[in-house]
């Protein structure tokens, strides 16, 4: 297979990749990522030049990408960022991909905060993991993402950033879109998109996803390309996920019928704009705010109070403390 | 002549087989290649493995599905999957 783009020169290269327009050359993919993401960022006003951004990087393929990209992004306009890392306390899985991140921050001279399941919870999520789903049926994957998300919001918050990048890409969106319509959570998929959530609000770090439109396939072979190490593994509780399930079929159905995974995110787009009007309608409540804050930690939340607190009321462990935002 | 004809085109048919590196699984999996006429799709089709979930190197070179396998070549398959 040969690269499109070389024979349009009349050049003759050999291709890395296959994509839905055309294969491409290792050079020509490079130039052809590089676009695409400055693009969405561009399109979608992910990063203004009055943004202090955190990038939530966790050492893996698609963070370390969102990672790079953000820091070229930035470093050409003079945005301040950083990286920050949530270390959940998985043995055998988390330590491999924190030193994978701490060498790229150290190579790119780019400042990394990282913050602890045991230092702020006083547990890890190994210990966790096995109370919440003996005594509640709650699994490992569910505790992970509550306290991975208040974590990465106040700890983005409390260092001062405006902007918290994801490295959430086509797939991981694909997915989410169809895990939301298949439990009837329409709510949550008002949420998605390159620009995620349905308002700004002081105390929640709006969260950004410039890797909206790259797949899996290409972040890999982007960090194969550039040389990258990281660590090739998938976390040891994915077994216990639904996603894990929809991930699956969605790969099938992809490998059957290329371009299923980017129809699925355009479909969405083009009825997201809708959905977060409706669901920002409903979100009024008595004060005509569109906000509720937890009655126990003060976050913003959707109840009385927020997931985060009920789950450290049920495990039983300790409740991190807040700082000023710097 | 027609005798070396035939040789070459049975050589040309022969199978071998070859171990091929699956990351997934961090294991060597034996697959039976044509040398020059099998393809990276269809190593990853014996192995049920999707070519959308995979990035194949030949020789530690990126290949793709429509690129052919040589008997003596170092094929690695590797995983896109990662992370929770």
């Amino acid at each position: 297979m040969k690269c499109y783009k070389c024979e349009l020169k009349g050049e003759d290269k050999k291709a890395a990749i296959k994509l839905q327009n055309g294969a491409y050359c290792k050079e020509h993919f490079l130039n052809y990522l590089e676009e695409k993401i400055f693009k969405t960022i561009r399109k979608y006003n992910l990063i203004l030049e009055s943004d202090t951004v955190c990038v939530a990087a966790s050492g893996g393929k698609d963070s370390l990408t969102a990672l790079y990209f953000t820091f070229l992004f930035c470093k050409e306009r003079n945005i301040p960022m950083f990286a920050l890392m949530i270390d959940e306390g998985i043995l055998g899985y988390r330590e491999k991909t924190e030193k994978d991140l701490r060498d790229f921050c150290k190579k790119f001279e780019i400042t990394l905060h990282i913050a602890s399941f045991k230092k702020e919870f006083g547990m890890t999520l190994d210990e966790m993991g096995p109370i919440t789903l003996e005594k509640f049926g709650r699994k490992p994957c569910t505790t992970c993402g509550i306290f991975r998300r208040l974590l990465l919001n106040t700890k983005a918050r409390e260092l001062g950033a405006t902007k918290l990048v994801t490295g959430h890409n086509q797939d991981d969106e694909s997915q989410a879109f169809i895990m939301n319509v298949m439990q009837g959570h329409q709510k949550q998929n008002a949420g998605l998109g390159p620009l995620a959530g349905l308002n700004d609000n002081e105390m929640y770090v709006r969260r950004v996803k410039p890797l909206y439109f790259v797949s899996e396939k290409e972040s890999r072979l982007f960090c194969l390309l550039k040389g990258f190490n990281v660590e090739f593994g998938e976390c040891p509780y994915v077994t216990y996920s639904y996603r894990a399930d929809i991930r699956d079929m969605l790969n099938l159905l992809e490998e059957k019928y290329p371009s299923t995974k980017s129809s699925i995110i355009n479909s969405f787009l083009d009825i997201s704009l809708e959905l977060k009007q409706k669901y920002n309608n409903q979100n009024t409540n008595s004060n005509n705010s569109k906000f509720k804050y937890c009655s126990v930690c003060g976050e913003p939340c959707s109840g009385e109070i927020c997931n985060a607190c009920k789950l450290i009321g049920e495990i039983g462990c300790k409740r991190p403390k807040a700082k000023q935002k710097k | 002549m027609g005798e070396n004809m035939k040789e070459s085109k049975d050589k040309s048919k022969s199978k071998f087989e070859i171990e091929v590196f699956v990351e997934k699984d961090n294991s060597k999996k034996k697959t039976n290649i044509v040398p020059n006429k099998t393809t990276v799709k269809d190593i990853l089709k014996q192995l049920g493995i999707l070519s959308s979930a995979s990035i194949v190197t030949i020789n530690n070179d990126i290949a793709t599905d429509d690129d052919v396998v040589k008997e003596k070549d170092n094929v690695k398959i590797l995983s896109v999957i990662s992370g929770g």
